[in-house]
């Protein structure tokens, strides 16, 4: 249902050949990487199983095109590997002692690709547009600017925003605005904005980041050749290409005959033992995304499933799922037993307090029958008078996986303590409409997962009232949760906010609308012929930083 | 209740009124190998599909090996993405599928033989409406359709025997339909007709055991034509992914992975034994439609093979 989540349509493979013809690159890279013994050149070709959508921010909603954003597009800030927030169009920032506004310096004497020059009034043009328009045409780019008032540009190197209040997470907020040529886009941020999703943004796209996208034929490739006037470190490489992908088993295979170098997140676990026996460099490392069951918490919901809202039904639920099978079978090792909604590999955010919840039928049993669900014929139990019998409804791009495979360890387990449940597989947008049909009183269980962002703000934001059927997939709502929720977006003392952020995540791993049931690791597979990428939250192409690419070379 | 057949040589050749059913299968069995062979197929997997809880090896649902254990002595076929057993798993894929291919021809063959019946016998503006309808459902393309339904409907064993179902029955609808218009007017319809039996008497009399061995050809193919279609279905995942058919069998070594990561014995015996099943349903109902329609058999430009016909008779008779 959204960028944050994955998006694996299962069809047939769209092949496209990635002969690479790339215009060679002006301008010396001469600055470059520091070290004389980089190798310089070479075209990285990377798939993937992702798409782009749109070429239009306010439209896209895949991460490739988010990815892509990244790289084409100036952010003030970007995260390291070690997922510290450094400059980037930005190259130094403070904050004024009410921590209302925030003024940043950006790169001197930068160019667009076009030759018209990039400066911080391109920033303010950008968020201030978001803002104008955060009800209508920008909705989707809102939550870049949570509580922002206003932002001008007071000479060609300065970006002052101006908050309603003291915002905790501003760096993690900006990180994610690429900020968009004024020149190109002021034309359609007129009237009511309409104008701005209309706009297609076809390649060539005029670029401020380190790559130009020169060409994108929709499901086959993107092409990115380096560009000339960026205003950072130059890329080693000329450019890199993107073939998409519908089927991982022919981007695996297609990795192996050497038409790729590199292959997006999520390797299939099923195969890492043939690519690490072929010498590739395969890196499995914690991810950031987590494997869900989720509950229906709506108060409202139909008595035909009421009791899905005891506490001690809850309780057995948990404990009837074995965390470690599902581990070892559907991700073969790789990956975590699940516990809090923000995920260990997001940092310190993750309340380490809160362990998986341990496998047991035993107390899942006991706690049933505490609930006073009696056992009925057929080894059903039996609650408010109907059998204990229930749908989950699965996205279909999760069944495609190895989503199929823990229902099944799952579903057995659940046999043995007298609850059925049963599998529905549904495109993933028909799934999202399935949970909040009739505002969320009719889905009873549904199994999905979410691609959280480092900062925990985000998740933390899918289980408040507001955003109901906007990213809420569980019916959960409290007025407690929600005062959290804004307590932890105002508070600037990152200890004051960590201590906010734990009590919410505890209140979450009680009240378990969702039932965390695995963090699958995030693993990445490459050739040998090229420096490893560098890993940044959970993987080597996503949107929140420019440096993988910016620093991958020829070995 | 059928006549005495007067002349066994054109019983046989189809042109006059075949004997009883069980009969005509026994001459066919007689005289076509590969009737035989097609047969024993069946006879084999549907026999190995009613005693697998009884020999499999292990359980088709409990992982018992690692994932994509390679075949070994204890695990004869290796073992899948979950780590069941690929035998026990291909046994009772096997009575699934064979138990969904067999319900949605008895689905389809039940509806095209009753329309094929009713608008053959009828005629007229019954014949007119059922066949406009058959025509329309024909020109769409099976898959397509098939794709469509189970979409809509959601993955489940029941929609996918009820979506092939009604897809296959119109080409037998339309055989049945020219046989029964061809029986209709013989003269021992005409007859039962002189003396009173009632349509319902004379189509459950006369008319649907003169049509049972098409019907029978017919069926057999059909089979085939489920099972296989069944597999696509499963393959595209517009099945129940927790029910084990051959086809679901496919589909999960295919998304995750099991061509590049060498598990070849997660895809191959199965690929192999929905093909051998086809084939054997094939042999034997194109061995029942040859000995139904001997124009296949001579007509020169036939696909299947041609040969002189004998200029009368067999065995004593020709000439």
């Amino acid at each position: 249902m959204s960028r944050l989540r994955t998006h694996r349509p299962a069809a047939l493979l769209v092949a496209a050949a990635t002969a690479l013809a790339l215009a060679a690159c002006g301008g010396g890279s001469g600055s470059g990487g520091g070290s004389s013994t980089v190798q310089e050149g070479g075209v990285f070709r990377l798939g993937t199983s992702s798409t782009i959508d749109s070429l239009n921010p306010f439209i896209a909603f895949q991460s490739d095109a988010y990815t892509t954003f990244e790289y084409i597009y100036p952010t003030l800030v970007q995260y390291t590997p070690s997922l510290k927030i450094v400059a980037n169009f930005a190259r130094s920032w403070k904050t004024s002692p009410d921590g209302r506004t925030w003024t940043f310096t950006t790169a001197p004497n930068a160019k667009w690709s076009d030759g018209k020059p990039l400066t911080a009034a391109d920033a303010a043009w950008t968020f201030s547009t978001i803002v104008k328009f955060a009800d209508g045409a920008t909705a989707n780019s809102a939550g870049y600017v949570a509580h922002l008032k206003s932002a001008t540009a007071p000479n060609a190197t300065t970006l002052v925003l101006t908050y309603a209040q003291p915002v905790a997470n501003v760096l993690s907020q900006v990180q994610q605005a690429p900020i968009l040529p004024e020149h190109i886009w002021a034309q359609y941020a007129t009237g009511n904005g309409k104008a701005l999703k209309t706009f297609q943004n076809n390649a060539p796209i005029v670029s401020g980041g380190p790559f130009i996208l020169t060409k994108y034929t929709p499901k086959q490739v993107a092409l990115f050749k380096k560009n000339p006037t960026f205003y950072g470190q130059k890329p080693h490489i000329d450019g890199f290409g993107l073939q998409f992908f519908q089927t991982t088993d022919a981007e695996v295979t297609a990795l192996k005959s050497g038409q790729l170098d590199g292959v997006e997140v999520p390797v299939p676990p099923t195969s890492v033992a043939t690519l690490k026996a072929a010498h590739f460099q395969v890196r499995s490392s914690p991810g950031v995304a987590f494997d869900d069951f989720i509950i229906n918490s709506s108060p409202d919901q139909q008595a035909s499933h009421k009791e899905l809202l005891n506490p001690l039904l809850r309780q057995a639920f948990d404990h009837a799922i074995d965390r470690q099978a599902v581990v070892s079978t559907s991700l073969l090792g790789h990956g975590q037993p699940g516990s809090t909604i923000i995920p260990p590999a997001t940092g310190s955010w993750s309340d380490p307090s809160i362990k998986p919840t341990t496998f047991s039928l035993d107390s899942a049993n006991q706690l049933l029958d505490q609930a006073g669900y009696k056992m009925g014929p057929n080894n059903l139990r039996t609650a408010n008078g109907h059998p204990m019998s229930y749908t989950v409804i699965m996205p279909s791009d999760r069944a495609s996986e190895y989503g199929n495979r823990s229902f099944q360890i799952i579903q057995a387990d659940f046999k043995k303590i007298g609850v059925q449940l049963n599998l529905k597989v549904l495109d993933p947008s028909a799934a999202y409409d399935a949970l909040t049909a009739n505002n969320y009183r009719n889905f009873e269980i549904s199994m999905w997962d979410w691609y959280p962002l480092t900062d925990p703000d985000f998740m933390l934001s899918v289980l408040t009232c507001n955003s109901f059927d906007v990213w809420n997939d569980t019916g959960y709502c409290s007025k407690a949760y929600d005062k959290l929720y804004s307590d932890q977006s105002a508070a600037m003392q990152p200890s004051q906010r960590q201590q906010v952020v734990y009590q919410m995540q505890q209140m979450i791993a009680s009240a378990k609308p969702y039932l965390v049931i695995d963090y699958p690791d995030s693993i990445e597979a490459q050739s040998s012929h090229w420096s490893p990428l560098a890993e940044v939250g959970g993987g080597s192409f996503n949107s929140m930083s420019i440096i993988p690419m910016d620093t991958v070379h020829k070995a | 209740m059928t006549l005495p057949i007067q002349d066994p040589s054109l019983a046989a050749e189809g042109l006059g009124v075949p004997p009883r059913r069980a009969g005509f299968l026994r001459g066919v069995l007689r005289e076509r190998k590969a009737a035989v062979i097609g047969l024993a197929i069946i006879a084999f997997f549907v026999l190995l599909a009613l005693i697998a809880p009884l020999i499999s090896p292990y359980s088709a649902t409990a992982q018992t090996c690692k994932v994509y254990a390679p075949p070994s002595a204890s695990h004869w076929l290796g073992c899948d993405d979950g780590g069941i057993d690929m035998l026990s798993e291909l046994m009772q894929g096997g009575r699934t599928s064979l138990v969904v291919g067999f319900a949605a021809t008895v689905v389809a063959i039940v509806i095209g033989g009753g329309v094929g019946i009713v608008s053959g016998y009828f005629s007229g503006w019954a014949d007119t409406a059922l066949m406009r309808v058959t025509d329309y459902l024909l020109v769409i393309p099976d898959l397509v359709f098939a794709l469509v339904i189970a979409d809509i409907w959601g993955p489940s064993l029941f929609h996918v025997i009820i979506v092939i179902g009604i897809l296959e029955w119109t080409s037998t609808a339309r055989i049945i339909r020219a046989q029964v218009m061809s029986l209709k007017q013989r003269v021992y319809i005409k007859r039962a007709q002189a003396i009173g039996s009632g349509h319902p008497r004379i189509i459950v009399r006369h008319i649907l055991p003169q049509v049972g061995p098409l019907l029978m050809a017919n069926t057999v193919l059909t089979v085939a034509i489920a099972i296989y279609l069944e597999t696509a279905l499963a393959f595209l995942g517009l099945e129940d992914p927790t029910v084990i058919t051959w086809g679901t069998i496919l589909e999960h070594a295919f998304e995750r992975t099991a061509i590049s990561s060498g598990a070849w014995w997660a895809i191959v015996p199965d690929g192999f034994v929905i093909a051998i099943v086809i084939v054997g349903c094939f042999l034997l109902g194109q061995a029942i439609e040859d000995a139904l329609n001997p124009r296949l058999k001579v007509a020169h430009l036939s696909v299947r093979r041609w040969r002189i016909r004998p200029l009368a008779g067999r065995g004593r008779d020709a000439i």
